[in-house]
């Protein structure tokens, strides 16, 4: 559904691009880590409200 | 969070330039918690954060996780502050110079980020840090010199690693 659906916001784009799921297997790569960063600012109000930023 | 948590506290640090990366990410995403989360939650957050690093010999990430967080979060830190500062402070003497050099950025970020009242009211504290790590209590006078010296210390450490530092003395200068 998130890949399919076009009026996704470009940070919720980039957060999938993550793959931020609960049982995460691998690590983070550079890239990743860099994204996350970068969509801080527009996720981190919702990291302790929202469970699918948690 | 918890993911980037889960790697910062992993057993085995595989590369520690991604780790660097991912140390930088968290630091982000906790520096843009709004103050309404503060209080509550983020205080408890960064409280487990620290002992976590702490108990895991883990202190370079801690202290830039400080750096960062104190040079661009938006929250009101005046109160935490000085706990900050403690945590940081206690690794001053780390032999380790990438940690000292570490702990002066740290302490630089939280001075900038704190008002100058908020500044005074740390140098007691930084006194008492740096004497816990250089001087011990040894005892009172002799009675046969009737005690002359009310209490005696002796030096615990040549020289603290900090102050070997310009960057270090001129942050420890620039606060008292």
């Amino acid at each position: 559904m998130i890949v399919n659906a076009k009026e996704l916001r470009i940070h919720d784009k980039m957060l999938k691009l993550c793959e931020i799921t609960a049982k995460r297997d691998h690590p983070f790569t550079i890239a990743q880590a860099q994204i996350l960063g970068a969509v801080s600012p527009f996720i981190a109000s919702r990291v302790f409200h929202k469970r699918l930023y948690g | 969070m918890h993911l980037l948590e889960a790697e910062l506290g992993a057993d085995v640090i595989d590369d520690p330039k991604r780790i660097q990366h991912v140390l930088m990410a968290y630091a982000e995403l906790m520096s843009f918690i709004p103050q309404l989360d503060f209080k509550g939650f983020l205080s408890e957050q960064l409280l487990k954060f620290q002992q976590e690093m702490r108990s895991m010999d883990r202190p370079g990430f801690y202290i830039d996780f400080i750096a960062h967080f104190c040079k661009y979060t938006h929250c009101d830190i005046e109160g935490e502050a000085i706990e900050y500062l403690e945590n940081v402070l206690m690794y001053m003497n780390h032999p380790d110079a990438a940690i000292i050099e570490k702990v002066i950025g740290a302490m630089d970020a939280i001075f900038k980020k704190v008002s100058k009242e908020t500044q005074f009211s740390f140098v007691p504290r930084i006194r008492e840090s740096i004497e816990q790590i250089c001087i011990k209590f040894v005892g009172k006078g002799s009675s046969l010199l009737e005690e002359p010296l009310e209490f005696r210390y002796q030096k615990k450490v040549e020289h603290l690693a900090l102050l070997g530092y310009a960057s270090g003395v001129k942050c420890l200068v620039e606060v008292s």
